[in-house]
């Protein structure tokens, strides 16, 4: 832990600093990305911890791991990313990871309805499997095709609202929103929990939905 | 100041009793805890060391210590993990981290101004509680307090010398101070005033050794150089201080060198606190003795030791656990002299005070001192000033330090008397050169070392101190292992564990801290301590943050060697990551092995499986879809289209694969979840049979491409793996049938003879009647039709035996389970069989159909059941329609060709009268015949003689002459003349000289091998000269002597002309010389011309041997009779030893009449069993024999002479050396000497 308090923070907003060095306060995320596939959540993904984008992105198979620091007001904020694979046979697979997530983004694609029901889906599985403090956003990607959208930005920004989502239309090509749905996400999670921080904030499996709370009562 | 010139009446009135509320006992509590014994392995972590405390450690280590830190009184030491690194030890035992020393350099400062400034002389006496005081050799006192500063110094006006002893009491407000020349003063500690002066208190004109306080807060001791100690008990009457002495124990009855007062702050928690206790020291024994209540001594033990060695005392609450677990916290002694350590415990048992051996150590040096350092630790310095630190349970010594350069001060001007004109006893002036009772002194785990003008500490350092003392040094490797030890030693203690893990977590932080320069310094021993402890997670963040950029690969490697040892199965996702790259570049086979061991739910499962996909790395890719994916399915469907012939590794792999899917086990290892087996099991299977591959070239590829390519792959093995699949539950029910059908129509189709070879159409045929017949398939005539003409074939290329074998076997089962009954008849199938040289289905189809008569046949044919062809005509050798015997004498030849042996013994068993016809039958054949004869022969049947002959003359054809030979001399059942007849027609001369000699014909043996000899040249010639000389050797009986005379000349008439004989020439006169008149021999020898160069020196070496073997029988009759005389005589000794032997009896009775032995008549002992009776009564009573004993019937063992033995014959001897006058000394029961038994 670290002892040596320095006063100020790094910065605010998009700030970000890979494997921050000594910092304040830190915290251990993480976090889990879930749609239907070839919605775009390994580009998503792939823009936020390299800045990169690939036109023509290899599917995932099973699950892909990544980590990115940002650092937010005077925490640095560390995430475990998850990325799993959309393919229908790899379904099975999505609860191991999201159990133990404290964070999940729901990635749709606005040109295709499905993919829009298939998130539905997903948000009602995370409401009720996942841990009940997980911060869901809901992240509608392919905003630079705007053009010839299908999802309305409206009815998914409803939908998000009546749900308690986070939500965001996003895109991996441009940039955009990208950095900010993740922020966002750090913001709304719970950083001065002791609990969070380094020691039980991952665990393999979520058995542990329950424990937060009787730590706090000890 | 005022206070203590006016005390309270409280005070007043309590100061004469001896109040104890002055006692300060200022760290009762934190002792008690020190002597818990399960506290003490691990030393309390909770609480974390102040800055100052650091700060002051750093110093003292660094020898710059210019203060005193407070002594720490929970810092306890810790030996039990000393002791395990002892015990791990190889010589690094706690590397010298256990002591701690350090230089008081303040107070070491004032002493040397001191002694310089104010002539106070070198430093002579110390005393350590709350302040240090130090006497000097001029009679000066400096007070110090903790922090060195001094507060006073004090200086004898008196002249008394050289401060000999000085003693604080409990709670440091008086101190007492003895003198060379006998003042003993109290001082206040507060301000260094005198408050009493006591000039008379001990034996005039002596030197105080000794002032000690005891429990009672106003006794004390104080021990003289006359060897007389006294109690000085200080009373304060009306605001006057006095003081009254009394003497408890005289020097003039053993002179007491070493007091030592117990003290116990248990604040009357302890029987023993009501009492005040004292050990006190002798040269010869040591005492325990209570002065409170009442003087009396508790015990006393003998001391013995070198004269120049003083006795040792010291106490110490000690936690003392009992063989039945009851614990209790007792003073325990060390008393040391010598080398010796002595422990003994004292305690109240049954309201009497008891003083309860321990145990005893043994060092290697004399001791100068033996101090406690805390409950488990006895530090002890030798004379060669080197200090030990011994641990008291386990008796190993810790660690030791040099201490010559603190300069010790030695008490021995105070033990001569020096000061007081060397008044004293020559022991104790000797024994006191090694004294340094007063400048060695201990408190808590510190022992404080006076030199003359220094002041040094060493301490004890705890578990955790050590840890931090090996860190300071960067000595990591140590640190982790002491602090490891210290973890497991914490098993079964929870709270000490946790301790010792947040020390652990400490020692970590502490490395992070401290190893920016070399991260990857000791990281092995970082590693596997976090390991241990179950701290994974700061491993994956701290560590592996630390470390970025440059030693990773180290880290990961020792994270792999953890993986591979099996204790971590789950890493962080992070680490994961690195591991998989990292060995991907070096062995992605060794990444294979990582991956089966960890957890999949750590691994980035889009990394991992591209990568094993990429590497081949067939087995982990099958672990991780069926683990992670759970797909059984996708390890077929993607590496089966790999399979060729040269993946042998993939292809069985694959193979194992499939079957252990089928049998509803794991891959690798393990078993498929319960609920999952039947999905499992019916996935693999559909998919194999599968009509077309994924990919779906439906128009290229042929269909059932996956059981193609296994089949392709290795044929037998994929049918293994099937009928192993066969016998699961699955199968067995009706659909499992139809299953099983489609399966076999399936690989029916595969395999056609356009894409496959006859072999593994082959095996398949095989497979398919092997389940036919195992009722496995339903009986389809087209099929078996099928089946039966692969299993008729006449001819296969290259059809190996085992296949062929396999054939066999599977048409046999085919029969057996009579399959083919609708499609053939046994006839038919007889056809087919023969054709195809199916011997076995033959034999099984006559046996079936009773034709009985060609059956032999089938075994001859068959190779491989020829062993069971002999088992089967025993069998059935008395079955008249099996017809054995007409097929064995048509088979009789073959039958011989394979085992004669086997068929002769058949034959002579069974058919001994049809022998002579078999015989006749074969006389063609010379060698079968031979070969019959020779196997009855050894048989041992009985040939007739003409047989015997037969077989001879078979033997002199066939064999070598030294076979033949052997069967003459092995054998006797043939007629000797005609054996000649034989021999000679052979010329087989060594058997003709043979039968010759057989026939007792000597001189025909002897004519023949002459004509040998004469024929033989060279090494040859010479073994027949030995041969003719044996036969003549033998033929001494038999031949008269004149003829046998007549045969030794003539052949040495033929030898000893001969050059190349020559070698034998003397063996050959010698042996002659035994058989012929020797005057003769000589002549012989003289009388041979032409050999004119040997012939004196044979001669010469023959007369010599005359001589030689005259002389040697006349020694050996002189030694023979010599050995008889002296057999004599050694009888003689024997039988007078018998005779001399004294006699036991058990009763004085006569055992058969009862009446007493001593009535003047001939008594007699029956040997062995001791019983005596009258020579009368035995006579009397005849039907007793005299063999055994008439009361118990012992057998009286008899010689093999006939005569009875030693043993008896004494018995009978008695009877005639038995006077009445023995007899009456018999009576008198006058036999002294040790009854002895017979035999």
């Amino acid at each position: 832990m670290a002892t040596t308090p320095r006063s100020g923070g790094a910065g605010s907003g998009t700030a970000q600093r890979p494997n921050g060095t000594s910092q304040n306060k830190s915290c251990q995320f993480k976090l889990v990305l879930l749609g239907e596939s070839a919605v775009g959540k390994s580009s998503l993904v792939l823009r936020f911890v390299k800045g990169q984008f690939h036109e023509y992105q290899e599917s995932t198979i099973g699950a892909a791991f990544l980590t990115q620091t940002i650092c937010i007001e005077d925490t640095v904020v560390k995430f475990e990313i998850w990325d799993t694979a959309g393919q229908e046979r790899y379904h099975s697979l999505a609860p191991m990871y999201y159990r133990g997530a404290q964070a999940a983004i729901v990635v749709y694609d606005i040109q295709n309805q499905d993919s829009f029901q298939r998130a539905k889906t997903w948000v009602k599985e995370l409401h009720k499997q996942a841990s009940p403090n997980i911060v869901i956003a809901l992240a509608g990607n392919k905003a630079d095709l705007s053009n010839i959208r299908v999802v309305e930005f409206d009815e998914a920004k409803q939908y998000a609202e009546e749900n308690g989502l986070l939500f965001m239309e996003t895109s991996a090509k441009t940039g955009m929103n990208v950095n900010d749905i993740f922020l966002a996400i750090a913001k709304k999670l719970p950083k001065n929990d002791g609990a969070n921080n380094q020691g039980g904030s991952i665990r393999p499996n979520g058995n542990e939905t329950n424990r937060p709370t009787n730590n706090c009562c000890k | 100041m005022s206070e203590l010139k006016a005390p309270s009446l409280q005070s007043l009135l309590e100061s004469d009793r001896g109040s104890t509320d002055s006692l300060l006992a200022e760290s009762l509590q934190l002792d008690f805890e020190d002597l818990d014994d399960a506290e003490f392995a691990i030393p309390p972590t909770d609480v974390l060391p102040t800055l100052e405390a650091v700060l002051s450690e750093f110093e003292a280590d660094s020898d710059v210590a210019s203060e005193l830190g407070m002594p720490v009184p929970h810092a306890t030491p810790t030996p039990s993990i000393g002791e395990d690194s002892a015990l791990r030890g190889d010589g690094r035992s706690g590397g010298g981290s256990i002591m701690r020393y350090t230089l008081l350099h303040g107070i070491s400062a004032q002493l040397s101004s001191a002694g310089e400034r104010v002539n106070a002389g070198a430093a002579s006496a110390c005393a350590v509680a709350a302040y240090i005081a130090v006497g000097t050799s001029h009679g000066h006192i400096l007070n110090f307090d903790v922090t060195q500063t001094l507060r006073w110094a004090h200086q004898d006006k008196h002249g008394h010398g050289a401060v000999s002893s000085l003693a604080f009491n409990a709670d440091s407000t008086r101190l007492l101070a003895g003198y060379a020349r006998g003042l003993v003063a109290m001082l206040d500690t507060h301000t260094g005033d005198v408050l009493r002066e006591l000039f008379d208190v001990i034996t005039p004109n002596t030197g105080v050794l000794h002032v000690k306080w005891t429990s009672r807060s106003s006794l004390a001791l104080c021990a003289d150089a006359g060897g007389s100690v006294w109690s000085l008990s200080f009373t304060r009457k009306l605001g006057i201080r006095g003081c009254s002495s009394r003497c408890l124990f005289s020097g003039a009855r053993g002179e007491v060198c070493a007091v030592e007062p117990l003290i116990m702050d248990s604040q009357g928690r302890h029987d023993l606190d009501q009492y005040c206790i004292v050990a006190l020291a002798t040269l010869s024994k040591y005492f325990i003795v209570t002065v409170r209540p009442r003087l009396r001594v508790i015990k006393y033990h003998v001391l013995q030791g070198p004269p120049d060695c003083l006795p040792l005392l010291a106490w110490h609450l000690v936690l003392i656990q009992a063989a039945d677990t009851s614990r209790s916290v007792d003073p325990v002694i060390v008393v040391g002299r010598g080398n010796q350590l002595f422990f003994h415990q004292l305690f109240v048992s049954n309201g009497r005070i008891t003083l309860l051996y321990l145990r005893h150590v043994q060092l290697h040096g004399s001791l100068l001192s033996a101090h406690w350092l805390g409950p488990k630790c006895v530090a002890s310095l030798d004379t060669s000033e080197i200090l030990h630190l011994v641990d008291v349970r386990s008796s190993k010594e810790l660690e030791c330090m040099d201490m010559a350069n603190a300069g010790l001060v030695y008490g021995s001007a105070q033990f001569k008397g020096l000061a007081t004109g060397g008044n004293v006893s020559p022991a104790f002036a000797l024994a006191g050169s090694n004294a340094c009772y007063n400048s060695v002194v201990s408190r808590g785990t510190q022992l404080y070392v006076l030199g003359a003008r220094s002041l040094h500490i060493i301490g004890v350092r705890t578990w955790s101190e050590r840890i931090s003392y090996l860190v300071k040094h960067h000595r990591w490797q140590e640190a982790c292992q002491l602090a490891l030890d210290g973890y497991v030693a914490s098993v079964d203690r929870p709270r000490k564990r946790a301790q010792a893990k947040e020390r652990i977590i400490m020692l970590f932080r502490e490395y992070i801290a401290n190893s920016a320069r070399a991260p990857d310094y000791c990281l092995g021993s970082i590693v596997n301590c976090m390991i241990t402890i179950g701290e994974l997670e700061l491993l994956w963040t701290q560590l592996w943050e630390k470390l970025q950029g440059n030693s990773t690969e180290l880290f990961l490697q020792h994270i792999s060697e953890h993986i591979e040892k099996e204790t971590i199965h789950s890493i962080n996702p992070v680490i994961s990551q690195a591991l998989v790259d990292y060995w991907l570049e070096r062995s992605p086979a060794k990444l294979e092995k990582l991956i089966l061991k960890l957890d999949w739910m750590c691994l980035d499962l889009n990394q991992v499986l591209k990568a094993v996909k990429r590497h081949r790395l067939y087995r982990a890719q099958i672990y991780l879809n069926t683990q992670a994916l759970n797909d059984y399915t996708a390890a077929l469907t993607e590496l089966l289209p790999l399979v060729t012939s040269q993946e042998t590794d993939l292809g069985n792999c694959l193979l194992v694969y499939v079957s252990s899917c089928l049998a509803g086990r794991g891959y690798p290892t393990g078993d498929i979840p319960v609920e999952q087996v039947h999905q499992v099991k019916n996935d693999v299977l559909r998919c194999l049979t599968s009509q077309h591959s994924k990919a779906g070239h439906e128009e290229e590829e042929p269909p059932y491409p996956y059981l193609r390519a296994l089949l392709k792959f290795d044929t037998r093995e994929t049918l293994n793996v099937i009928s192993l699949a066969f016998q699961e539950r699955e199968f067995s029910n009706e659909l499992g049938f139809s299953h099983r059908k489609r399966i076999i129509y399936l690989l029916l189709e595969i395999m056609t003879p356009e894409n496959a070879t006859w072999a593994e159409i082959g095996c398949l045929l095989n497979f398919i009647a092997q389940q036919i017949s195992m009722q496995c398939l339903p009986r389809d005539r087209h099929l078996l039709q099928r089946v039966l003409s692969h299993l008729a074939q006449e001819h296969i290329d290259n059809e190996s035996s085992r296949q062929h074998s396999e054939r066999e076997s599977a048409w046999h089962e085919l029969l057996s389970s009579n399959c083919l009954a609708d499609i053939s008849t046994d006839e038919e199938q007889l056809a087919l069989a023969e054709r195809a040289r199916c011997y076995y289905v033959v034999e099984y189809l006559l046996e079936k159909l009773q034709r009985y008569d060609n059956i032999l046949d089938c075994y001859i044919q068959n190779e491989s059941r020829h062993e069971t062809m002999f088992a089967y005509m025993e069998r059935h050798v008395s079955v008249p329609e099996r017809c054995i015997y007409p097929q064995l004498k048509r088979h009789l030849r073959q039958l011989l060709a394979i085992n004669a042996k086997e068929t002769t013994r058949l034959l002579a068993l069974h058919y001994p009268e049809r022998i002579m016809e078999l015989l006749e039958n074969l006389l063609k054949e010379e060698a079968l015949l031979f070969c019959f004869l020779k196997c009855l022969n050894e048989r041992q049947c009985e040939l007739d003689a003409e047989q015997m002959e037969l077989l001879l003359e078979l033997f002199c054809k066939l064999e070598t002459p030294a076979a033949v030979t052997e069967f003459l001399a092995n054998n006797s059942g043939y007629r000797l003349e005609q054996a000649i007849a034989i021999a000679q027609r052979h010329r087989l001369n060594r058997a003709v000289i043979y039968l010759y000699e057989k026939q007792e014909s000597y001189a025909k043996a002897f004519e023949l091998s002459m004509d040998l000899l004469r024929d033989a040249v060279g090494e040859q010639a010479v073994e027949e000269a030995r041969q003719i000389c044996a036969l003549l050797a033998r033929s001494v009986g038999t031949l008269p002597p004149q003829e046998l005379e007549r045969c030794w000349f003539s052949l040495l008439q033929y030898i000893l002309p001969h050059q190349q004989l020559q070698a034998i020439t003397k063996s050959m006169l010698h042996e002659a010389s035994q058989h012929i008149d020797l005057h003769n021999l000589v002549q012989l020898i003289m009388n041979t011309p032409h050999n004119v160069n040997s012939s004196f020196g044979d001669i010469k070496d023959l007369l010599m041997g005359m001589l030689d073997s005259s002389r040697h029988q006349t020694e050996a009759l002189r030694t023979g009779a010599e050995v008889l005389c002296q057999d004599l005589h050694m009888e003689f000794v024997k039988q007078q030893r018998l005779a001399r032997r004294g006699l036991w009896i058990t009763s004085t009775k006569c055992c058969i009449c009862r009446q007493r032995l001593s009535n003047h008549t001939q008594i007699l002992v029956m040997g062995g069993c001791g019983h005596a009776l009258h020579e009368e009564c035995l006579e009397e009573c005849p039907q007793v024999p005299v063999e055994e004993c008439p009361r118990c019937f012992a057998q009286i063992p008899v010689g093999d002479d006939g005569q009875t033995s030693s043993c008896l014959r004494l018995p009978r001897t008695n009877r005639r050396l038995f006077s009445p006058s023995s007899a009456m000394e018999m009576g008198a029961l006058q036999l002294k000497a040790p009854p002895r038994r017979f035999c």
